[in-house]
Parts: C-alpha cells; structure tokens; sequence
C-alpha cells in the first residue's frame, strides 16, 4: 500500500494552504480571461505577493510551489515583483530598491522583466536592444519577446546594450509613465497553455528614458553586465522548478485522494518518489544560491529535474485516469497543457545541460 | 509589421496546425456528404467539432456504423472551451447499442486513418518550419541547425516520421491510431524543444500535442 501522502498543510503550512485553495478556485476564470485577475486584487495571497521585498532563494522556492499547487496560472498572472524585484535587489540604489517595493506594494501593480528577444532568445550577451545617448538624453530602441505580463504591466525592467561589448548591459526601470508612451508598441501573445502567464512582444521606438532609470550606475560594468544575470537567473530558477512541482505535487494528490483505485502502488511510490526527489533537490540547490548566487551548475541540474519530473507525473495521471474521469476534472486537464510551458522558462533543458556540459571538466576532477 | 509578427519563425513554409483541422478534415473526407462528422469512443462519449450548431442532426461514425443521433439522446458533458480548441464532447445519455467486438466499421477506421495521416502532415510541416527557422538563426556565425545536438535531435524525428508514414500505410485496426498518436506525441515533444518558446503559442506543437494526448485517452478506453 502506497502510505506516504502527505497533507499540504504539512508540507505548506496552514497561511500558504489557505493561499492555495483561493488560486485553484478562480484558476478556471483565470485561464479563460487572464485579466480578470483584477477583480481578485483583494485576495490575501495577493496582499503577500505585493509584500514580498525580501525572501531568500530558499524562501521563495518554498511559497512559489505552494501557490502553484494552487494554480500556477493564477499566481503568474498576479501582480508582484516577480524576477523584477531580484533584478531591483542585485542592480539598484538602495533608494530605487525602496520605491519600487513601495509602489508594487501600494498600487498591487503587475510588472515585466524583458530580456528575451526574437531572434537572440535569452542570451544576455547577445541582446540588440540599444540605449543610445543623444544630446545629453537617453533613448531605447529594440524588440523583445516572450515574457510574462508585457503588455498589462504598469511597471518593469528591460535590458538593453549601452555598450557594443560583454560588460555593457543595462537594466532600465520601466516605470508607468515609460510604459504609457505612444514610441511603445506591446501586446500579448495568442497561447493556448498557461495563459495567465500572458507573454507578450514589445517593441521601443527611440523611447527617452530618464537617466536615473537606467539601473546600476553606483555599480562597475561587471557587476552591471552578464554576470549580473547570471546571478539573478540562478536565484529564480528554482523558483521555475518550484512552479513544475506544485503543480504536479496538485494533480498528484488530487489522484491519491479521489482516484487511487486507478494507480497501481508502484506508480504511486514511483511518482511520490520523483516528487519528493525533485522538491529536496531544488531546496539544496536554493541554499547553495543562497550562500554563492554565482553556484549556477546545481540550480541547472535541479531545474531540468523538476521540469521533467512534473511532466512525468502529470502524464502519468492524466494516462491512467479513465477519459470520463478527466472530462469531470478540467483543472487536471488544464496541467496537462501547461506543464509543457515549464521548458521555456529560464533556460529549455538545452541551455542548462550546455552550463552542465561547461563544467564538465570540473565535475569530473572533483569526484573523489 | 505587426508587433505579433516578433514571435513568427523565420520560415516561409510556416502554416498554423491545429487538431480542429485535423480533425474535421479527416471527418469530411469519410462522410458521405462531405460535411464534418463527430466520432464516439466505446464509453459513449462523442468527441465532435464545435462549429456544430444543430446538435440534434449529429452525424456521428460509430465503431459498428455510420448513423445520425437525435438530441435527446445527447447529454451535454465538454470540457470548458478554453481547454480545447475547436472540438467538443458530448456523452450519449441513452442505451444505444454500441458493439464492442473486434469487428469495427471501415467507415471508422478510415476516419481514424485520416486522422493519422493528418497528424503525419502536421508532424512534418512542423518538422520543416523548424528545421528553416534553426538554419536562419546562428550562434557565433553557425547556423543552429548544424549544432551536433540539433541535428541528433532532427534525425531522431526524422527516423519517427519515417515510422510514422509507414503506419500511417498499414493502418487497419483502432490499435494503430494509438499507435500512430502515441509516435505523434514523441515527435512533437522534441519539435517543440527545438522550437523554443514559439512552441507554446497557439496553433503550434505544444497545443497540438495536448490535443494528441487527449485524442490518445479518447481512444483508449
């Protein structure tokens, strides 16, 4: 007998459980009119995502899963500093870090983070987006793609080139009156999975930009260009995974709860299994960012881990489930859509298993 | 140029797929009267296009015939219409014989062989586009598409297409249409990998594999 489930108030705490529980129950209208996240600004969830101005790696892998097991639809779609406020912690003034928690938190507003492009994908060095000086001004011209609430965000950070070279990359704070601006051209992309996430195209027509908008002047050029994103990408990515796993961890327990009958105990332990392994090797990967945001090897491995891992689970689930049974649960079958999603986000599996392949050479001298 | 045009792929053989065209097209091209045709599993659930607006007068192939169903045999059961694209379910809601021996109609195998073939022609137009977006796209003046790791995964799909096409040839029973999706779903997952974030938006790989993915539960009971 499969005797290991675990009770999400255990696993979550009552606060996040509750948090939880509200997601999942307007997660259908969500996925059906991601907009109309704004009638449930009132939701408490909200008020502690608005809130967050200072958790861990650790801390966030933790309560990103938890409301994922909600629905992870609802929660991208919520407004929050997202990976913009890493970024704002890494790459601005402690005044800039202090106003845009202030405003995110006042104002519950949505925010973006542009790095992707068309046709550079998220390789922070080779991005085209261009800051140009003109006459004592600075102006922003480029396109980007492909990341979550673009066109409904009313604040945000782009990167852009301010130099033609490794270390000249920029973050520029978006703010609303930027966003408003007729030089930005934005709308979010038709997805038929995960639709809360609204990814959006955006292109910057010669846009001015305030310099005090452009981030990390009290910073050298190394700490402002791609090492900066790799540190930023290292404290999210495990939050990624924590996505997959919440999710997956949900339609697990649905099935143990209503639908055990239908899974043989060896399933059952293989997936608890895969979970349970999946979970334990995000959080270390967590605490070793935590303690050195440059430790980027293990946070690859456990965010490719997580990612399959809930694609296995969920696959599974929906395979064994009889048909009529999946007719009756349509969030189920809604994961079965959006778990695929979870690849694309900070770095498909062929990203991370070139970092892995990099470090090869270390790898192999350090086993003992 | 449209701002959506930044997530087009850099491909001039780039067409939508979709399960809806899939799906109506092999129907039309078995019904006797060219019209879109619903098909139901043995647990009398029927899987039908959503266009249909007068569900009394349903065609619909069933594994032992080919006949109409009136409305009140019908019991309105879909998914929310968000969570599928251009079809709907319906369960019939009377004792209608349906027969679950081995003998089943050549009218519903065809259905279900032009299924596969559609699924073979949309596996391969994705296969091409995204084959001519990696070889527009480089990295340090190299075509991704002549990566060592691309192109393993490119002969993978390749050796499945071919699998795919021949089963696609030898289709004679409702086990080679799970066959075929089951192969289907594989080649779409490594496409869609390929494909990057495109992938995810509309009337593109990962939409269409959860639509395989429920057509291969619908098929499989």
């Amino acid at each position: 007998m499969f005797k290991k489930f675990v009770d999400p108030e255990i696993r979550y705490g009552k606060v996040f459980t509750d948090y939880a529980r509200s997601f999942r129950q307007i997660a259908l209208d969500i996925h059906e009119n991601p907009s109309c996240i704004t009638n449930y600004f009132n939701l408490p969830a909200i008020d502690f995502l608005v809130s967050d101005d200072s958790s861990t790696t650790l801390g966030r892998t933790h309560h990103l899963e938890a409301l994922s097991y909600g629905d992870p639809g609802v929660l991208l779609a919520c407004p929050g500093p997202s990976l913009s406020g890493v970024a704002m912690r890494e790459l601005g003034s402690h005044e800039q870090i202090r106003d845009f928690y202030r405003i995110v938190k006042d104002k519950k507003i949505r925010t973006c983070f542009a790095l992707t492009e068309p046709e550079k994908g998220s390789d922070a060095t080779r991005i085209k987006a261009k800051i140009i000086k003109e006459n004592n001004r600075f102006y922003l011209s480029g396109k980007k793609c492909f990341f979550g609430n673009g066109a409904v965000a009313e604040m945000g950070l782009v990167f852009a080139k301010i130099a033609d070279n490794p270390v000249g990359m920029r973050a520029i704070l978006l703010t609303s009156d930027i966003l408003n601006s007729d030089l930005i051209e934005k709308n979010t992309l038709s997805q038929f999975s995960l639709r809360g996430a609204q990814i959006a195209a955006m292109r910057f027509n010669h846009v001015e930009i305030p310099e005090e908008n452009i981030l990390g002047a009290h910073l050298s050029a190394c700490q402002n260009g791609s090492l900066a994103m790799i540190k930023i990408f290292n404290q999210f990515r495990t939050g990624v995974g924590a996505l997959a796993i919440g999710q997956a961890q949900a339609i697990f327990d649905i099935c143990y709860k209503n639908y055990a009958s239908f899974f043989s105990n060896l399933t059952l332990n293989a997936m608890h299994s895969s979970l349970t392994n999946a979970r334990a090797f995000l959080h270390q990967s967590a605490i070793k960012i935590d303690h050195d945001p440059m430790d980027g090897l293990c946070v690859s491995a456990a965010k490719v881990n997580a990612t399959h891992t809930a694609e296995y689970v969920i696959q599974q689930c929906v395979d064994t489930l009889p048909f009529d049974v999946l007719l009756s649960e349509p969030w189920i079958v809604k994961s079965l859509g959006d778990v695929f999603c979870w690849e694309y986000m900070e770095g498909t599996t062929h990203v991370h298993h070139n970092q892995i392949a990099r470090q090869l050479d270390g790898i192999v001298n350090n086993i003992v | 140029m449209s701002i959506l045009s930044l997530a087009d792929f850099a491909s001039s053989t780039y067409r939508d797929v979709n399960w809806r065209d899939i799906f109506c097209s092999a129907g039309s091209a078995v019904s006797s009267n060219a019209e879109p045709i619903g098909l139901i599993n043995r647990e009398n659930i029927i899987m039908v296009p959503d266009n249909f607006l007068d569900y009394k007068n349903i065609k619909i192939c069933f594994p032992d015939n080919y006949s109409a169903l009136v409305g009140e045999d019908i019991l309105y059961s879909s998914f929310p219409c968000s969570l599928v694209s251009g079809i709907t379910f319906l369960r019939v809601d009377t004792d209608i014989k349906i027969n679950k021996s081995e003998n089943v109609d050549k009218c519903y195998i065809s259905f279900l062989c032009e299924i596969a073939s559609g699924m073979y022609s949309a596996c391969n137009a994705i296969f091409k586009y995204t084959h001519e977006h990696l070889s527009r796209r480089y990295i340090d003046d190299t075509a991704i598409s002549k990566n060592s790791i691309i192109q393993s995964d490119f002969s993978v799909v390749y050796v499945m297409l071919e699998k795919l096409a021949i089963a696609v040839k030898n289709f004679f029973t409702i086990y080679d249409a799970i066959y075929c999706t089951s192969l289907a779903i594989e080649i779409l997952l490594i496409l869609s990998r390929l494909s990057g974030a495109r992938s995810v938006l509309r009337n593109r790989s990962i939409e269409l594999m959860y639509h395989f993915k429920i057509f291969e539960r619908f098929m499989l009971v």
